[in-house]
């Protein structure tokens, strides 16, 4: 059965970035464990090349709380989360918040063990530190694109811009826009010029 | 150019090659950039051998390329870097998450903690990298976990005589010791139940069993 996709894309200048999210269930595993994937999709106006980048955003290993017929709603749910978090991470790339990327990055994956904290096994620290890599490509791939599209919208319009606030801009936008559940399209590029 | 160091780690049925290759890269026609790259190749008795690999260095060409000097140079790096994988191998046995996670740290800065003024792209990049890293890791590592299970040392008598050395953080010290002293083929069999049983004579003598 496939699951719904959740899907947010951005635009800044020439350059439109489309986050996609989807839970797959694992095959025959019940409970119903999942991975929910994602899909990073970058496109530059006038060009029918496309760049696409996919990950394995998050795996759902124990069981899920709720009825067989819940299940979409949770992989909805799930979707969504992932594209919204995927969005802020590169906001919080973008304004160069480093420490916080981090945590937020460590969250999630669990990539840095801690004496007495957090005792990980090796087998658990390489595969966690392959996963959060993984997430970090796409990420990557994005978060470079976006910063050559402030350059060239900078370049195309010929305005004398501080780059680096352009960026910080866009950057909070971003991460205003991954808070915002009902927004799946928005024009990031600067107005009036 | 290419230069190729292959070290190679013998257990039961599994043959594991660890090859180090440096090479010059070309762009536009011209020899720009050397890489290296390290290469786990898996080779099961009766089976196909099958690989994984991943970039471990890569930079602009020095000026010295084509040269002797420039052969030397890379043997030495293939060799460094087949050495370091065998080494991480190592802590990976040793259930050493910290050692590792530093060691990986110091050769890829990919945490920002203690860093100056990390800049996001950066960062970003090389979590990316050293995921590839660690992938590797994390599949040579279970096939080699896996041959040691599969072994004699797994028999019965074996296990209740190893056991209370810790078994796998006994392969971890053979393979660091095998990478450290920089050999071309190590029988991790062998290695391993010689120093178990400098272990167990150790052991003995302060006059503590382990039994």
């Amino acid at each position: 059965m496939e699951y719904p996709c959740v899907e947010k894309g951005v635009k800044f200048g020439d350059l439109t970035i489309v986050v996609r999210a989807q839970w797959h269930r694992w095959p025959n595993s019940e409970p119903p464990g999942g991975t929910t994937e994602i899909s990073v999709t970058l496109m530059r106006d006038g060009m029918d090349a496309r760049i696409v980048k996919t990950a394995p955003f998050r795996k759902t290993d124990w069981p899920l709380r709720c009825l067989p017929h819940e299940t979409p709603r949770y992989a909805e749910v799930e979707a969504k989360r992932a594209v919204n978090v995927f969005w802020r991470w590169i906001g919080l790339a973008l304004i160069d918040d480093v420490w916080q990327l981090l945590i937020e990055l460590d969250d999630a994956y669990r990539f840095r063990p801690i004496e007495e904290i957090r005792e990980l096994t090796c087998l658990d620290f390489v595969s966690n530190l392959r996963s959060v890599g993984r997430v970090m490509d796409p990420l990557f791939v994005a978060l470079t694109h976006l910063l050559c599209a402030v350059h060239v919208w900078c370049w195309k319009t010929n305005v004398d811009a501080d780059v680096r606030s352009l960026c910080i801009q866009l950057g909070e936008r971003l991460l205003e826009f991954a808070e915002q559940d009902g927004v799946r399209f928005a024009d990031f590029t600067p107005e009036g010029r | 150019m290419r230069v190729k160091d292959r070290k190679v780690v013998k257990m039961g049925d599994l043959t594991l090659t660890i090859e180090g290759t440096w090479m010059t890269t070309w762009k536009d026609g011209v020899e720009r950039g050397e890489e290296t790259r390290v290469r786990a190749i898996i080779r099961w008795a009766g089976q196909k051998a099958w690989s994984v690999s991943f970039v471990a260095d890569e930079g602009t060409l020095s000026s010295y390329a084509g040269g002797e000097l420039a052969r030397q140079y890379g043997a030495t790096m293939a060799d460094r870097h087949a050495r370091q994988f065998l080494r991480w191998l190592g802590l990976c046995f040793k259930d050493d998450a910290c050692s590792l996670f530093n060691s990986l740290d110091s050769a890829y800065l990919f945490n920002p903690e203690y860093r100056q003024r990390p800049g996001a792209v950066d960062t970003c990049w090389r979590l990316a990298r050293v995921g590839v890293i660690a992938s590797t890791l994390a599949i040579v590592f279970n096939q080699l976990r896996v041959a040691v299970c599969k072994s004699f040392v797994f028999d019965a008598q074996n296990y209740k005589k190893y056991a209370p050395l810790d078994i796998f953080a006994l392969v971890g010290e053979c393979l660091i010791a095998f990478a450290d002293a920089g050999g071309k083929e190590l029988d991790l069999a062998a290695a391993f139940v010689e120093l178990a049983e400098k272990r167990l004579k150790e052991v003995s003598a302060d006059g503590v069993s382990v039994r």
